[in-house]
């Protein structure tokens, strides 16, 4: 059997969470992913309320900017990992979890 | 419920190439203008930002406006709107003026821009960038470089993260549009004197696509309920050197790279080189591999091969160092693949679509008070696309009906709202939100899908396979769709809320490319079917389909041939 991936994911919704949490989703398959594809999965099978970006999925829009075990990558790019930890781009203000308004540098 | 209304004169959907200079014309001639997105500015899914390196304009005597239309008229099998395609390749060379002056890094010698040749034209045309000079180059870095920031420094108006889901019609015409503002999580109204839509495509309607996923028919979809007329809807352009094996996370053209950068060879499963006797026979390249794909000489996963065997190893390895910079290189790299020994496998991959509304030379849609612009009109390009004119059509397009509907717009009293459509409107937006216990939209997606690319590929049309087709998808539309609801209730960012409502879209792009196919009995450009091989001169002709109540009404209506008859000029 191939390997399961376990995914730390940055969850915050400025309009209603006082602070930002982290979720943890465990067994995800991700041999051979890339991290966006991962964050779709789990969005479609385990957890509909995960917002974020997925824009070209070509490598191009820079739409899916995050950071991804620390590093600031292209989540369509970067290939997925056994243990990750997925946070938004820190430059940017929060709209929801992995969403981050482009025209505003957080404070 | 009461509805808060924005007002503008010129309301522009979708901020790709087509749709940002419009926004730029339009308020350039004094109107109000409101540019939406369904993303982030230059961050979305507009195929703009991954266009590759065509791009032609006729600048220079001996080329003209005229030239280059015969070449893609003739190359588009004689079905183009001639003067449509006369007036969109006169307004390019505009266009190209402005690029240039709002900072796109272009090849000049001096004042004069540099053009390289590619195929299908008779002369080189092909505007280069100064830093790669080449016409296999990726110029949506560009583009996404120079179009957005032109957006912040001419001040134009913008909404982003907005998903437009209906037209707003009153006494026949189009005022305005309703969505959804992702951010907000709630329903917008906008009302507009003239409306703009620049949606782009639905290449991602088939199973396999090089868009973002997002492109799927958003304003086919609402301008047919608005009664827009579409025409050559058949006509769907799939690009031929998409990898299937190794299968990499970049662009999945990647292998063109290596297909422009070393002359590979394509071959069959016994190292025959196949393009030829289907050249012969009038097919396209995607045709071709499909065809070949589909008479079992293919390869394991299902394509044809791209050698590189042929050239000799130092030569593969000078052109390697120079790739290192790119993204794909790496992950070929890191996939294991050593193209000195292996070949890559290719099939192609759903990536235009060249029908779509039909509109006048303004760009006028037959709805008042409706524009279309980009890849969502049709006529440009007749039955098939002529190397690199995508992207001009899209910038002069949206040029010409940034000016004309900013004087419509001028002439037009503030609209009206039918306050009973909106409410319509909204709750059959929110209808998925307040449904529960119903079909998730994915598989449903999934299986429109399937079925398009099963029956309405590049190739291998047939009636009985267009017809099963039909069925499937009036099978979805009747059973599936009226009960796709999502699953999560919250309304801020939703993106499955947004999925349930491109499902109607899906349909009706999807059904509008069964019905033009199954009503074109012959093959042509990039149509063909299987049953009608041959091109037949009596179809140079457009087929012509409109909403008539329930059903889709098609007919088949004559091209008229004000410059170029067909056979004239076929001296080269």
């Amino acid at each position: 059997m191939s390997e399961l991936a376990t995914v730390r994911v940055f969850r915050y919704d400025p309009t209603v969470d006082k602070e930002a949490r982290y979720e943890t989703f465990e067994h995800i398959p991700f041999e051979g992913r890339s991290v966006l594809e991962v964050i779709k999965l789990i969005y479609e099978e385990r957890d509909q309320t995960l917002a974020y970006r997925e824009g070209c999925m070509n490598g191009t829009c820079t739409g899916c900017a995050m950071v991804v075990n620390g590093e600031p990558v292209l989540a369509c790019q970067k290939l997925a990992e056994k243990e990750m930890v997925v946070e938004p781009h820190p430059k940017f203000e929060i709209i929801k979890d992995l969403v981050i308004d482009f025209d505003k540098l957080r404070g | 419920m009461k509805n808060e209304t924005l007002e503008t004169d010129v309301l522009i959907v979708g901020a790709g190439s087509a749709g940002i200079m419009a926004s730029i014309r339009a308020q350039d001639r004094g109107s109000r203008v409101l540019l939406i997105t369904n993303g982030a500015l230059g961050k979305d899914s507009a195929v703009t930002w991954m266009a590759g390196g065509g791009f032609q304009c006729a600048l220079y005597p001996p080329d003209s406006p005229e030239v280059h239309a015969r070449d893609t008229i003739r190359n588009g099998s004689y079905i183009n709107d001639q003067e449509l395609v006369l007036a969109i390749l006169k307004e390019g060379q505009r266009c190209i003026t402005d690029l240039d002056k709002w900072g796109e890094r272009f090849w000049k010698d001096g004042d004069r821009f540099i053009q390289d040749f590619m195929p299908g034209h008779s002369y080189p045309r092909c505007i280069l960038l100064e830093k790669t000079k080449s016409a296999g180059e990726i110029k949506g870095y560009e583009h996404r470089r120079a179009l957005p920031h032109r957006v912040r420094v001419e001040k134009i108006p913008l909404l982003q993260d907005l998903m437009v889901t209906d037209l707003l019609t009153a006494d026949g015409r189009v005022v305005g549009a309703i969505g959804i503002d992702m951010v907000k999580g709630e329903i917008k109204v906008i009302a507009a004197k003239t409306v703009i839509l620049a949606t782009g495509g639905y290449a991602a309607c088939f199973k396999h696509y090089l868009t973002g996923s997002s492109v799927i028919g958003w304003g086919h979809g609402m301008a047919y309920r608005a009664g827009a007329e579409f025409m050559d809807m058949e006509m769907v352009d799939f690009y031929p050197y998409c990898a299937v094996w190794p299968k990499l996370r970049c662009v999945n053209i990647w292998a063109a790279n290596l297909r422009y950068g070393l002359s590979g060879k394509f071959m069959n499963r016994s190292g025959y080189e196949f393009f030829d006797g289907y050249r012969k026979r009038g097919l396209a390249r995607p045709q071709s591999i499909y065809m070949e794909v589909k008479a079992d000489r293919g390869s394991p996963h299902g394509g044809i091969y791209l050698s590189f065997r042929h050239v000799p190893v130092n030569i593969i390895d000078e052109y390697l160092k120079r790739a290192r910079t790119t993204i794909w290189y790496h992950q070929m790299v890191e996939s294991g693949l050593d193209i000195r020994n292996e070949a890559v496998e290719l099939f192609p991959m759903a990536m235009s679509t060249l029908g779509g509304i039909r509109v006048d030379t303004g760009c006028r849609t037959t709805v008042p008070g409706l524009y279309a612009v980009g890849e969502l009109i049709s006529g440009f390009d007749g039955a098939h696309t002529l190397a690199g004119n995508l992207m001009i059509s899209c910038f002069a397009s949206g040029s010409i009906a940034g000016d004309q509907a900013a004087d419509e717009a001028k002439n037009t009293p503030s609209p009206r709202l039918d306050e009973e459509q909106i409410n319509s409107l909204r709750r059959k937006a929110l209808q998925p939100m307040e449904q529960s216990g119903g079909i998730r939209p994915f598989g449903v997606k999934t299986a429109i899908q399937d079925i398009a690319w099963e029956y309405a590929n590049i190739a291998g049309r047939t009636k009985q396979g267009l017809e099963t087709a039909s069925k499937e998808i009036e099978k979805i539309k009747l059973e599936k769709s009226p009960q796709v609801c999502t699953a999560g209730k919250h309304k801020r960012f939703n993106q499955e809320w947004v999925q349930c409502l491109e499902i109607e879209n899906m349909i009706t792009s999807i059904e509008m490319t069964i019905l033009g196919a199954l009503k074109r009995t012959e093959s042509r450009g990039l149509h063909f079917r299987d049953d009608y091989p041959r091109n037949n001169p009596d179809w140079i002709k457009n087929v012509v389909i409109k909403k008539d109540g329930d059903r889709m009404a098609v007919d088949v209506q004559p091209v008229a041939f004000p410059y170029f008859k067909p056979g004239e000029g076929e001296e080269r």
